[in-house]
């Protein structure tokens, strides 16, 4: 239903109706109370719900939209032979949907390169398994070739430019979710494949911290925070069902990095958005994987600590730097410099109310009134003082660019090329499951 | 409210008064920091409080690779503090800023653990001023120093210490 839904949805935006918001708002809920993968459907389909909400025309949405529908349905389907026509029916939808330029399409290329270790997964899994094997027979194999195809995959979960996010929101993230939730929800995986699997998300966590483009930054370190609080949770590391708030604060940023500049409150938003600490809708997920690596062998607590402290310190340095690239992040009114402080200070007090109580067991109260009017008081001076607006000092911070493909390697032909290959290597696994007798 | 992981929201609430005034987060001082909560396998402050009681302030405490570890991190954090340009530069969030910085130091790495705020504070305060001192006084040197010794010594320290409990 949620996938019908979506594809509903994406119908009504091919048409060019902003009704699409409410069809995608409804597979969102259907996805969350839904048996497969209901985090992923739930927060793809809303973010293509705030997407649709977006002053540009729908109709973008409409492939992308199509695409994702298509990834969700890769965490669905039990029979291997269609696995592999649904994921490049999803990375056709993106790379049909990438825009003009050369850029675009090594995007593309890197995109359909990117599929090949899906492919090695799904002829592994079918041949060594069985057609009845997918998802939960994955072996270690299969499962460590879609681990990598989601490594590959998550630095081109933001698009291919800015002008053009619903290829990587829609499509790629899902696959990139989609193949994650795969590869670590599997019964026989070997413990090696989830401890790789933490370090790998705290390591793209730091690595995302460093990328020059918002738009990676945040896609990449939600993705790796998917990865982390999932294999986490299976080594017992860390509660369950984080990668719902991951997914959530994914999408929270995906939204509000889409609308810096078009209201007034998008200065505050801004300055959360880009920070590494305070108001950072990441940041509970990062407490749980830090509360994982309390918990961790040795050095491989330390590992994921690295990672993560070094992904939140790459986010706040870069604070400067988005302002003065974009200028979006302008001055903050006197009422967001305030709330701003207040979030600092409360965050700075609020671990001396454990001081009082019983270490680790027992609630922690709440604070006393004067600790609320101090922290108000300090809010309320900051303001009045100025000097604490976003931007005020634009810095130089080492970042990353891009990883991609060099333009010289995608020309046209080879792209379509590719993309044919990995249509009739579909197609080749569709038939071979209806000789079986599978289909 | 998110307190019993209170290591968390300082490191956080500092990076973030710092990134809002464009300057450098500190990468060293939330390695230690964090470090010293993942030595004790908590990240609640009153934890580390309460180990320091037991076993002794963390910088003394455990075996000698531990303590080691320990010292390199709460070093690197200090030379980090003091290679950021002068606190004045940083406007008076950026030296809000850095006194926290002081004081988690000084909670976390030296003080004995107390369970009621009021001695912790004190002895918080007289170390910080101590450390600010310290910071201040070694600027000149710690300035000629590579950016990348600071997070490495660091790190090298957290993990030398992990390894080793």
């Amino acid at each position: 239903m949620t996938l019908l839904l979506l594809g509903i949805g994406a119908l009504a935006a091919a048409l060019g109706t902003r009704a699409a918001v409410l069809l995608f708002a409804g597979a969102a809920v259907l996805g969350a109370l839904g048996p497969a993968l209901p985090a992923a459907a739930a927060w793809i389909a809303a973010t293509a719900a705030g997407l649709a909400l977006l002053p540009a025309s729908p109709r973008r949405l409409a492939l992308p939209a199509l695409g994702a529908a298509a990834a969700l349905g890769v965490g669905t389907a039990e029979n291997t032979a269609v696995i592999l026509a649904l994921w490049v029916i999803a990375t056709a939808t993106a790379v049909a949907t990438r825009g003009p330029g050369e850029g675009a399409r090594s995007w593309a290329m890197a995109l359909c390169l990117a599929d090949l270790p899906v492919v090695g997964a799904v002829v592994w899994t079918a041949f060594a398994v069985g057609f009845e094997g997918w998802p939960m027979r994955l072996d270690g194999t299969a499962a460590a070739l879609v681990l990598a195809a989601a490594v590959l995959r998550a630095p081109l979960a933001s698009g291919p430019d800015d002008e053009a996010p619903e290829p990587g929101l829609l499509v790629v993230r899902t696959q990139t979710v989609v193949a994650v939730i795969l590869a670590l929800s599997a019964t026989t995986n070997p413990r090696s494949l989830l401890v790789t699997a933490t370090l790998l998300g705290a390591a793209g966590f730091a690595a995302g911290g460093l990328s020059a483009r918002p738009a990676t930054r945040d896609g990449i370190q939600e993705l790796s925070l998917v990865a982390l609080v999932i294999a986490a949770a299976r080594l017992g590391w860390a509660p369950a069902g984080w990668e719902w708030g991951a997914l959530a604060a994914g999408t929270l940023m995906h939204n509000l990095r889409l609308r810096i500049g078009q209201s007034r409150a998008s200065a505050l938003a801004g300055a959360l958005l880009v920070g590494g600490g305070i108001g950072l809708p990441l940041l509970p997920v990062v407490l749980v994987g830090l509360e994982g690596a309390t918990r961790a062998d040795g050095w491989i607590g330390a590992g994921i600590l690295l990672g993560l402290i070094g992904g939140l310190a790459g986010r706040a340095s870069s604070v400067g730097v988005v302002a003065a690239a974009t200028g979006r992040a302008s001055r903050l009114s006197v009422v967001g410099t305030a709330a701003l402080i207040a979030g600092i200070a409360a965050g700075l007090w609020a671990p001396l109310l454990s001081l009082q109580g019983t270490p680790s067991v027992g609630a922690v109260g709440w604070p006393p009134a004067w600790a609320t009017a101090a922290v108000l008081a300090v809010a309320g001076l900051g303001a009045a003082l100025g000097g604490a607006g976003a931007g005020d000092r634009p810095q130089r911070a080492r970042t990353l660019g891009e990883v991609r493909l060099p333009d010289r390697w995608a020309p046209p032909a080879l792209l379509r090329a590719t993309l044919a290959f990995l249509a009739t290597g579909a197609g080749a696994m569709w038939v071979t499951g209806i000789l079986r007798g599978f289909l | 409210m998110g307190a019993p992981s209170g290591l968390v929201w300082i490191v956080a609430g500092v990076f973030t008064a710092r990134s809002v005034v464009g300057a450098r987060p500190g990468l060293a001082w939330g390695i230690a920091c964090l470090g010293a909560g993942l030595r004790w396998g908590t990240l609640g402050l009153a934890d580390v409080g309460v180990s320091a009681r037991l076993f002794g302030p963390t910088v003394v405490a455990g075996a000698p690779l531990v303590r080691a570890g320990m010292i390199a991190a709460v070093v690197a954090a200090l030379v980090d503090e003091s290679r950021r340009e002068a606190a004045t530069d940083e406007g008076w969030a950026g030296r809000g800023a850095s006194a926290a910085a002081i004081v988690a130091l000084v909670a976390l790495f030296f003080a004995p653990g107390s369970a009621d705020l009021i001695p912790s504070a004190a002895t918080w305060a007289i170390g910080a001023g101590i450390g600010a001192g310290v910071v201040t006084a070694a600027r000149p040197a710690t300035r000629l120093l590579p950016a990348w010794l600071p997070p490495g010594l660091a790190a090298v320290g957290v993990v030398a210490a992990q390894v080793a409990l």
